[in-house]
C-alpha cells in the first residue's frame, strides 16, 4: 500500500484529480445555468472531456524520470495500468453527473472522446514530456469547435471525429488508433528523460 | 536586453510557438477558408485573417502561460530574483521573444492571404489594414496576458485552462446565453472576435477597429504589468491600464448586434467601373478587374435582349440582395447581375453569370410570385443564352426549370420568340404568371 501511496504522490495525482474534478464541475454549471436541455451539448462536452483529460495528464510523468527508471519492477506494467485507471477517472467524472439534471452523455461518446484525448496526451507525454502534453489535445479541439461551429465538421469526419456523433464508424477508429498507438508509446518508452527537470536544458 | 533576447528566441519555446501558431493558422486558411471568399479583395482577407483568431488567440493565451512557467520548472525563480535588475527588466527579454515570434506568425499569415489578394485586387480600402492591424495586437495582448495568469497561478494545469476558458470567452458571444443577451454588444466587442461577412460591399468602420484596438492594447499592457509586478500595490497599478480602456471604450460602443454594427456600406467599393463603348456594361469599383470578363457576355446577352419590349440598353452590377443597405429595384432599361469571383480572384461560375445576364425580368422578384416568377427567369435566361439548364437555385425553382425548358425547348423560333415577349410584359408588370405564359404550364 506504500509503494501505491508513493506512486500517486509522486505523480501529483491529489491536485490532477482537484484540477479535473473542478473543471468538469464548472462546465457542468454554466451549461444547467444557461440551457434546460439535459444532454450537454458535444460541443461544450469536447471541452469538458479535454480538461479532465489534461489534468489528468500531469500525473504521467515523475519529477525525475531517470531517477525513477532505476527502481526494478515491470514499468510498462504499471504505466498501462495507471493510464487505464486514469481513462476511466475521466470517463467516470464527466458521466457521474447523470445524476443531476444536465449530464454528459451518452456514456459511449464520452469514453470514446476521453479515450481518444488521453491517448494523444500519451504520445505528446511519450514524445515530449507530460509538461507539454496538453498541446495537441488542445490545439485539437478547438480547431474541432471552430470547424464545426463552420458548418464544415461533417466534411472533414475524421478530422472532426470529436463532435461525430456516439455510433459513428470512423470517428471510434481514430479514437481507437490514438488511444492504442498513445498508449503503447508510453507503455513502453514512458517520459523522455532529463528534458523535464533539467535547469540546464531550458524549457 | 538584446543578447538575452537573442538567447530566449534560440533557446526559449517562443520559436516553437510560433511556428506552431503558423501551422494551425496554415492549416486553417486552407481547409476552412475558401480562397474564394477573399481571393482579390482586401476586406475579406482582413476579416478571415481576424476570423483565425478564434483559434489562435486562445491558444496563444496558453503559449504566454506555459512561457513564463519556465522558471519555475528550471527551479531557477529564487535564483533568478536575487539579481540586480528590476523585475520589469528581467520579464522583458521572454515576454519581448513571444511578443516577436507570435506577432511575426500573424504577419506571415497575412503574407499568406495577400499571395491571393494582390494580384487582382482592384480596391483597396485603409481600413483592411486597420482589421488585420488589431488582429496583431489581440495576439500581442494574448501572449502577455497569458504570461501575466502563468505567473500569478503557477501550475502545469494553467496553460491548457487558460486556453479553454479565453476560447468560451471568444465563442460565448455567439453561442445563446443569458449573459450575452444581457451584455449586448459589449462583451463581443471586447474580444477579438470579428464575424466575417459575406458582401464584398462592407467595410469595418474606423470606430470599431478604434474600439477594439484602444482595448486590446489596455489588455497588453495590464498583462505586462502584472507579469513584471512585485508586490499587492504593483499589481493593483497593473489593472488601472484596463480599467482605462474599458472607461474610453465603453462609452464608444455602438447600439445594435454587433455583428450589424461591425460593418457599414463601402461607398468606395460600391462605386461604378464601367467599361468604353456601348452599350453600357459596368462592375463594381471592388470587382474592377473583373470587367473584362464581363464586358464580352453581357454586351451579348444585351444583344440577345435586343427584340423583347423595353428592351434593356444597359447592364449594371447589383449590390447584394441580402445587403443592410435598402436597394432600388431596377429599372426595365437596365439589367442586373452579380459576381462570384474564383479562388484565384478571377471570374467564377460563368454559366450563372450568363443567365442571369439574359433575365427577361427586372432582376427582383415580384411580390409573391417565388417560385414561379424567379423559375421564369432562369428558364428564359437558359433559353436565350443557349445553355442546358444547371442546378442550385433551390429545388423548388431547379425543377420548375428543367419541366419548362424540357417544354419550351422544342417550340419553333418564332413561337418562343413571342412568349419570350408576353413573360417579359407580365414580369415587368407584376402581373399573371409568368411561368405559365412561357411554358404553358398551369
Amino acid at each position: 500500500m506504500t509503494g501505491l501511496a508513493l506512486h500517486l504522490r509522486a505523480r501529483r495525482v491529489p491536485a490532477a484529480l482537484l484540477a479535473a474534478t473542478a473543471s468538469t464541475a464548472t462546465l457542468w454549471a454554466l451549461w444547467t445555468a444557461n440551457s434546460d436541455t439535459p444532454l450537454i451539448s458535444p460541443l461544450l462536452a469536447a471541452p469538458a472531456i479535454l480538461l479532465a483529460v489534461t489534468a489528468l495528464s500531469t500525473t504521467l510523468g515523475a519529477a525525475d524520470e531517470e531517477l525513477e527508471r532505476t527502481g526494478a519492477g515491470r514499468w510498462w506494467l504499471r504505466r498501462s495500468v495507471h493510464l487505464a485507471v486514469a481513462l476511466a477517472v475521466a470517463t467516470g467524472l464527466l458521466l457521474i453527473t447523470g445524476v443531476s439534471d444536465a449530464r454528459f452523455g451518452p456514456a459511449g461518446l464520452v469514453l470514446r472522446n476521453a479515450a481518444g484525448l488521453l491517448g494523444l496526451c500519451a504520445l505528446g507525454a511519450a514524445a515530449i514530456g507530460w509538461q507539454k502534453a496538453w498541446v495537441a489535445p488542445l490545439a485539437w479541439t478547438l480547431a474541432t469547435i471552430v470547424l464545426d461551429m463552420a458548418g464544415q465538421g461533417d466534411r472533414l469526419p475524421a478530422l472532426a471525429w470529436l463532435v461525430q456523433p456516439a455510433g459513428s464508424r470512423i470517428a471510434a477508429l481514430v479514437a481507437a488508433v490514438l488511444a492504442v498507438g498513445g498508449g503503447a508509446a508510453y507503455a513502453l518508452r514512458g517520459c523522455p528523460g532529463r528534458t523535464s527537470c533539467d535547469p540546464s536544458v531550458g524549457a | 536586453v538584446t543578447r538575452a533576447l537573442r538567447i530566449d528566441l534560440r533557446r526559449s519555446s517562443a520559436a516553437g510557438i510560433g511556428l506552431l501558431l503558423l501551422a494551425l493558422g496554415l492549416t486553417v486558411l486552407l481547409l476552412m477558408v475558401d480562397a474564394e471568399w477573399y481571393a482579390g479583395r482586401w476586406t475579406m482577407m482582413a476579416v478571415h485573417e481576424r476570423s483565425m483568431l478564434d483559434l489562435l488567440w486562445p491558444l496563444t493565451l496558453a503559449a504566454g502561460a506555459w512561457q513564463v512557467g519556465r522558471d519555475r520548472r528550471g527551479r531557477v525563480g529564487e535564483l533568478f530574483s536575487s539579481t540586480s535588475r528590476p523585475a520589469w527588466q528581467r520579464v522583458a527579454s521572454p515576454a519581448l521573444a513571444l511578443v516577436l515570434t507570435v506577432s511575426v506568425a500573424f504577419l506571415l499569415l497575412v503574407a499568406a492571404g495577400l499571395t491571393r489578394v494582390l494580384p487582382t485586387a482592384s480596391y483597396f480600402n485603409p481600413s483592411a489594414v486597420g482589421v488585420a492591424a488589431v488582429g496583431l495586437v489581440a495576439l500581442v495582448a494574448a501572449a502577455l496576458l497569458g504570461m501575466a495568469v502563468g505567473r500569478l497561478l503557477p501550475s502545469p494545469f494553467t496553460a491548457p485552462a487558460l486556453a479553454v476558458a479565453g476560447f468560451g470567452v471568444m465563442i460565448g458571444p455567439t453561442l445563446r446565453n443569458p449573459l450575452a443577451e444581457r451584455t449586448g454588444p459589449a462583451w463581443e466587442a471586447l474580444t477579438p472576435a470579428l464575424s466575417p461577412t459575406s458582401s464584398d460591399f462592407l467595410m469595418v468602420p474606423g470606430r470599431v477597429n478604434a474600439i477594439q484596438g484602444i482595448w486590446l492594447l489596455a489588455l497588453a499592457v495590464t498583462g505586462y504589468l502584472l507579469l513584471a509586478s512585485v508586490g499587492r500595490r504593483q499589481r493593483i497599478v497593473a489593472v488601472l491600464p484596463v480599467v482605462l480602456g474599458a472607461a474610453i471604450v465603453i462609452p464608444m460602443l455602438p447600439h445594435g448586434e454587433w455583428y450589424q454594427v461591425s460593418y457599414v456600406p463601402d461607398a468606395g467599393a460600391q462605386a461604378l467601373a464601367c467599361a468604353d463603348g456601348t452599350p453600357r456594361v459596368c462592375v463594381r469599383q471592388v470587382h474592377a478587374s473583373l470587367l473584362p470578363e464581363v464586358v464580352g457576355p453581357a454586351r451579348q446577352a444585351l444583344q440577345r435582349l435586343s427584340g423583347l419590349p423595353e428592351a434593356p440598353t444597359s447592364a449594371v452590377e447589383q449590390l447584394d440582395v441580402d445587403d443592410p443597405l435598402a436597394i432600388a429595384p431596377l429599372q426595365p432599361s437596365t439589367v442586373g447581375f452579380s459576381i462570384w469571383v474564383d479562388d484565384s480572384g478571377r471570374l467564377g461560375e460563368p454559366e450563372y453569370l450568363d443567365v442571369e445576364l439574359h433575365d427577361v425580368g427586372a432582376g427582383t422578384d415580384c411580390p409573391d410570385d417565388y417560385p414561379r416568377g424567379r423559375a421564369a427567369r432562369r428558364t428564359a435566361g437558359f433559353l436565350l443564352s443557349g445553355r442546358p439548364p444547371v442546378t442550385g437555385y433551390g429545388a423548388e425553382v431547379d425543377t420548375l426549370v428543367a419541366d419548362g425548358h424540357r417544354a419550351v425547348s422544342a417550340l419553333p423560333a418564332g413561337e418562343l420568340r413571342q412568349r419570350l415577349s408576353a413573360t417579359r410584359t407580365a414580369l415587368l408588370a407584376c402581373t399573371g404568371d409568368p411561368y405559365a405564359i412561357l411554358t404553358g404550364a398551369k
